[in-house]
C-alpha cells in the first residue's frame, strides 16, 4: 500500500491560475444537498420571517422589514460545521424592491437587487441557513442550494507581477495567457479587419500608404479593464508611424521594422491601429492575448531540474534603470556601453549591454551617477547579470564603502573579496551568471559599480582594452536585505514586487485533529535570517494559538517542528541546528497522543509521549504563516503532504529519505 | 486597487498615522516584534526623503554637491481600502516609486495594472 493512499493534501508546484496554486490532492468535489424544501414546495422546513411567505414553489418577500428572510428550521436548522468550506447556490425570480443577501451560514457582504441564479463559496461561520432581505424588500426566490466543498487548493496574494525563472532558464514574468483574441492576424485572406483610407490587405500583411489617422481594426475583441499582451511585426517601414487603439499603450507601438510587444489595459472593446504621420509601411503576425500577472503563483526553475514554489518578501529595486544602461542614470569610465545584446530575459530577450574596455590604459567601469544609489545606513544586496564576452572578470563594489566582489565568470572562483556580508554567483541559461554581493551601508552610502578586470592569472583592474572584447550586463538591482531575491525590472522608478502570501482555510474535513502528519520539503534563501527569523509552514485553526508547524528557525541552519495548543496545553519544539538549510530538506512531523516526533531526510530528529491532542474539528488551515498571516514562509517548497494518520516511524523514515 | 502617495514631516509622523489608520499593526509572537498589514494592505513603502536637485558627484561617485530634498519623507501605500488621508495625500505627475506591473504614475483608487512596453 502507498504511503499516498493515506494521503489527504498533496500541494506541489503543479497547476495554477491567478490568485490560486492548485493542489494535487483533493481533487476538487462537492458534497450531497444539505438543504431540503430548497425549491420550496413547502414551508415545514423554513421559518418565514416577517412579510415572508412560502407558496407556489416560490419564498416571496411582500414588503418585508429589512432584516426579515427565510432562515432554516427542523431538518434544516443546524446542518453545517464551522470552519468548512460550503458552495451556497440560490435563484431570485424577482426583485422590485430592496436587495436580498446570504446571511448565513456566513454573513456575506454581496446584495444581490436584480433576477439570476448565484454563487458564493466561503467558510461557514454559523450552523444555519438564512437568505435576508436588506431594506424592505419585495422579491421571489425559488432554489437554494448548500454543498460541502473539499479542496486544498491555496489562496495566493500578492496584487503585483512578480518574476521567475522559467523552463528555459529565463527570467520571465510569473504570468497567465489567454487564447487568442485576433482573427487573421496573419491576413493570409481579406477578411475579418475593418479598414479605413490608406490600408489594404495583400500578400499576407496589412499594408499602409501615407496614413494619418487611419485604422485598421476588429470590433468586439476585448474586455474593458482587462489586461492584454498585443504583438505585431512591421515590416517595409518607409514613415511615420503606428499607434494601437482600443488599449491605453498611447502613443508610438512601432516607428521602424521590427517585431513589438506591448502590455496595456483595455479601455474600449475594439482594437486596431491607427497610422499617423503619413506612416508608409506593412505589419504582420498580430496577436492580442488576455495576459494575468497579479498573484500569479511562482512556480521557479532556478538551479534546473524540479521545479518549487517561491515564496518572497516585500522588495524594492533602488535601481531606477535597471535594463537601460545606456540611460544617464549610468556613467561609464573609459569604456563603451554597446546596447541589442541578448539577454537572460525573456521579456526583453535582445535587452543586455556589453561593456567594452576602451584600448586606453585605465579603470575600465560602469557605475551609478548618483553617490547614494545605496543609501546609508543598513543592509543591501546588489545583482547584476552577467556573462563572458571577451573578458571575464568582474567586480560589484561599492566605491564608497570599499567593499565588493569579483568572481570570474568563466569557473566561477573570487578573485577579489572585500568587506562583503555574503556573495553568490548563480548560472542560468547561455553563460550568464547572477552575481550578488551584501554590503553594509551603516557609515557611508555609496555608488553601485561594476569593473571589468584584465584576463591575466591575476586580474588587475587598470589595463589597455583591445576595443572589442568585453563583458555582457542585464538586470541590476540594489534591494535592502541580506539576500537577493528574484529580479525586479524597473525603468525610471524605483519598483516594488509585494510579498508572496498562501493560505487555505475552511478544509477541516481534510485534517485530522487527533492525529496526523504534516511533511515538507523546503530550502531557505539564507542560512540565519534576523529580519524573518521563523518562517512557518502549518496546520492551524486560522490563528497561531492552534498550530501544528514546520519552520526555518531563527537561528543559523535551523529547522524547528512545533505543536502548540493554548486550549489543550500542547507546548512542544524539536530543533536541529545542523543541516544546511540553503538546500531542499525533507521535514515531517507526526501528532498523536502519546505519539509525537519530528524527522529530518530520513532521520528520527526527537520524540514526545506527551499525551494531550488537539480537540476534534480544531484544525481547518494549511498556511505559508504562522496563522492568521504573521512570520510567514519566505523560501521554496518542492512539496507539502498532509496525513490523517500518525504515520509510523519506518514511513516517516521513508517519506523524508 | 488602491495607490496613494503620502508625504509626512518625519518617519515618525508617518508610521504613527498609517498605524491610526488601521494599515498595519505591530504584533510581538515569541519573542519577535513585526509590523502586519492588515484591513486590505497590500504593501507600505518608505520611500524616504525625495531629491528634488540631484547632486553632482565624481567618477568614483564622492560627492561634489549634495542634493536637495524635498521637505519631509515620504510613502507609497497599496490598499484594497480607501482611506482618507487629507493633507498628507500627494497627486505628483512624475513618480520616483511604483509597483511592478503598475504604470509609474499610477495613483488614486481603483487602479489596474498597467504599461509595461517592449521593444
Amino acid at each position: 500500500m502507498s504511503l499516498l493512499d493515506d494521503v489527504s493534501i498533496v500541494v506541489t508546484p503543479n497547476g495554477y491560475k491567478a490568485g490560486e496554486l492548485y493542489a494535487v490532492v483533493p481533487v476538487p468535489s462537492e458534497g450531497a444537498e444539505l438543504v431540503t424544501d430548497g425549491d420550496f414546495n413547502s414551508s415545514s422546513n423554513w421559518f418565514e420571517g416577517s412579510g415572508c411567505t412560502i407558496s407556489g414553489n416560490q419564498g416571496i418577500f411582500t414588503s418585508a422589514p429589512s432584516g426579515s428572510g427565510f432562515t432554516g428550521n427542523n431538518v434544516n436548522a443546524g446542518i453545517f460545521t464551522i470552519g468548512k468550506r460550503y458552495t451556497v447556490v440560490f435563484t431570485i425570480d424577482s426583485i422590485s424592491l430592496g436587495a436580498l443577501k446570504i446571511r448565513k451560514p456566513f454573513n456575506s457582504s454581496t446584495t444581490y437587487t436584480a433576477a439570476g441564479t448565484y454563487t458564493e463559496t466561503v467558510i461557514a461561520t454559523d450552523v444555519d441557513i438564512y437568505i435576508q432581505n436588506s431594506g424592505t424588500t419585495t422579491a421571489s426566490i425559488s432554489y437554494v442550494s448548500v454543498k460541502e466543498y473539499t479542496a486544498a487548493d491555496m489562496d495566493v496574494t500578492r496584487a503585483t507581477a512578480a518574476t521567475r525563472v522559467d523552463e528555459a532558464g529565463l527570467v520571465n514574468y510569473a504570468e497567465i495567457i489567454g487564447s487568442e483574441e485576433v482573427t487573421n492576424g496573419d491576413f493570409a485572406t481579406d477578411t475579418d479587419w475593418t479598414k479605413t483610407v490608406g490600408w489594404t490587405i495583400s500578400g499576407g500583411s496589412a499594408n499602409c500608404v501615407s496614413g494619418t489617422g487611419t485604422t485598421i481594426s476588429q470590433a468586439n475583441k476585448l474586455i474593458i479593464g482587462r489586461q492584454y499582451k498585443m504583438t505585431v511585426t512591421l515590416t517595409n517601414y518607409s514613415f511615420g508611424y503606428i499607434g494601437s487603439f482600443g488599449n491605453d499603450f498611447g502613443g508610438v507601438v512601432a516607428e521602424a521594422n521590427g517585431t513589438y510587444e506591448v502590455i496595456g489595459t483595455a479601455t474600449q472593446t475594439t482594437f486596431g491601429f491607427v497610422a499617423q504621420g503619413s506612416f508608409t509601411g506593412s505589419i504582420d503576425n498580430v496577436s492580442v492575448k488576455e495576459v494575468t500577472r497579479d498573484n500569479v503563483p511562482r512556480i521557479d526553475y532556478t538551479g534546473g531540474g524540479c521545479p518549487h514554489i517561491l515564496a518572497e518578501p516585500q522588495r524594492t529595486n533602488l535601481v531606477t534603470y535597471s535594463e537601460d544602461f545606456s540611460n544617464a542614470y549610468w556613467f561609464s569610465s573609459t569604456a563603451s556601453i554597446v546596447s541589442g545584446q541578448s539577454s537572460p530575459s525573456a521579456a526583453n530577450p535582445t535587452g543586455a549591454f556589453e561593456i567594452i574596455p576602451s584600448t586606453s590604459s585605465g579603470v575600465h567601469k560602469i557605475n551609478t551617477l548618483s553617490g547614494s544609489a545605496i543609501p546609508i545606513g543598513g543592509t543591501y544586496t546588489l545583482t547584476i547579470y552577467a556573462k563572458a564576452n571577451g573578458y571575464k572578470n568582474l567586480l560589484i563594489w561599492g566605491d564608497s564603502l570599499n567593499a565588493g566582489i569579483g568572481y570570474n565568470l568563466e569557473d566561477d572562483t573570487v578573485f577579489r573579496n572585500a568587506s562583503t556580508l555574503s556573495h553568490s554567483i548563480e548560472s542560468f541559461t547561455d553563460g550568464w551568471k547572477r552575481i550578488s554581493v551584501t554590503l553594509d551601508s551603516t557609515a557611508s552610502a555609496s555608488n553601485f559599480s561594476a569593473y571589468i578586470y584584465d584576463n591575466s592569472p591575476t586580474p588587475a583592474i587598470s589595463f589597455v582594452g583591445d576595443g572589442t572584447s568585453g563583458i555582457d550586463i542585464f538586470g541590476a538591482s540594489i534591494e535592502q536585505g541580506s539576500y537577493a531575491t528574484s529580479y525586479i525590472p524597473t525603468s525610471g522608478s524605483t519598483v516594488t514586487r509585494n510579498q508572496d502570501q498562501f493560505t487555505r482555510d475552511g478544509i477541516g474535513s481534510l485534517i485530522n485533529s487527533t492525529e496526523g502528519t504534516l511533511f515538507a520539503e523546503i530550502k531557505s534563501f539564507i542560512s540565519q535570517d534576523l529580519v524573518d527569523p521563523n518562517r512557518y509552514i502549518t496546520l492551524t485553526n486560522g490563528t497561531s494559538n492552534e498550530r501544528v508547524a514546520l519552520l526555518l528557525g531563527g537561528n543559523n541552519n535551523q529547522l524547528r517542528a512545533i505543536i502548540f495548543s493554548s486550549s489543550q496545553s500542547i507546548n512542544l519544539s524539536f530543533t536541529i541546528n545542523s543541516t544546511d538549510t540553503k538546500q531542499f530538506n525533507k521535514l515531517a512531523i507526526k501528532y498523536k497522543s502519546g505519539d509525537y516526533a519530528f524527522f529530518l531526510n530520513g532521520t528520527k530528529i526527537d520524540s514526545s509521549s506527551e499525551t494531550n491532542i488537539f480537540a476534534t474539528n480544531t484544525l481547518n488551515n494549511l498556511s505559508l504563516d504562522v496563522g492568521g498571516g504573521t512570520q510567514p514562509f519566505r523560501g521554496m517548497v518542492k512539496q507539502l503532504q498532509v496525513y490523517k494518520t500518525a504515520l509510523t516511524d519506518a514511513q516517516l523514515t521513508s517519506l523524508t529519505s | 486597487m488602491n495607490i496613494y502617495k503620502l508625504q509626512y514631516d518625519s518617519k515618525a509622523e508617518g508610521d504613527a498615522d498609517l498605524l491610526a489608520k488601521g494599515t498595519y499593526e505591530v504584533v510581538t509572537e515569541e519573542g519577535f516584534t513585526q509590523d502586519v498589514y492588515t484591513n486590505g494592505t497590500q504593501a507600505i513603502v518608505y520611500i524616504g526623503q525625495i531629491v528634488e536637485i540631484p547632486g553632482t558627484y565624481d567618477p568614483d561617485g564622492k560627492e561634489i554637491t549634495p542634493p536637495v530634498y524635498y521637505p519631509g519623507v515620504f510613502y507609497d501605500l497599496m490598499t484594497t481600502e480607501e482611506i482618507d488621508f487629507g493633507i498628507n495625500e500627494l497627486f505628483p505627475v512624475d513618480c520616483v516609486h511604483s509597483f511592478l506591473g503598475y504604470e509609474k504614475n499610477a495613483e488614486g483608487t481603483d487602479v489596474d495594472p498597467d504599461e509595461l512596453i517592449i521593444e
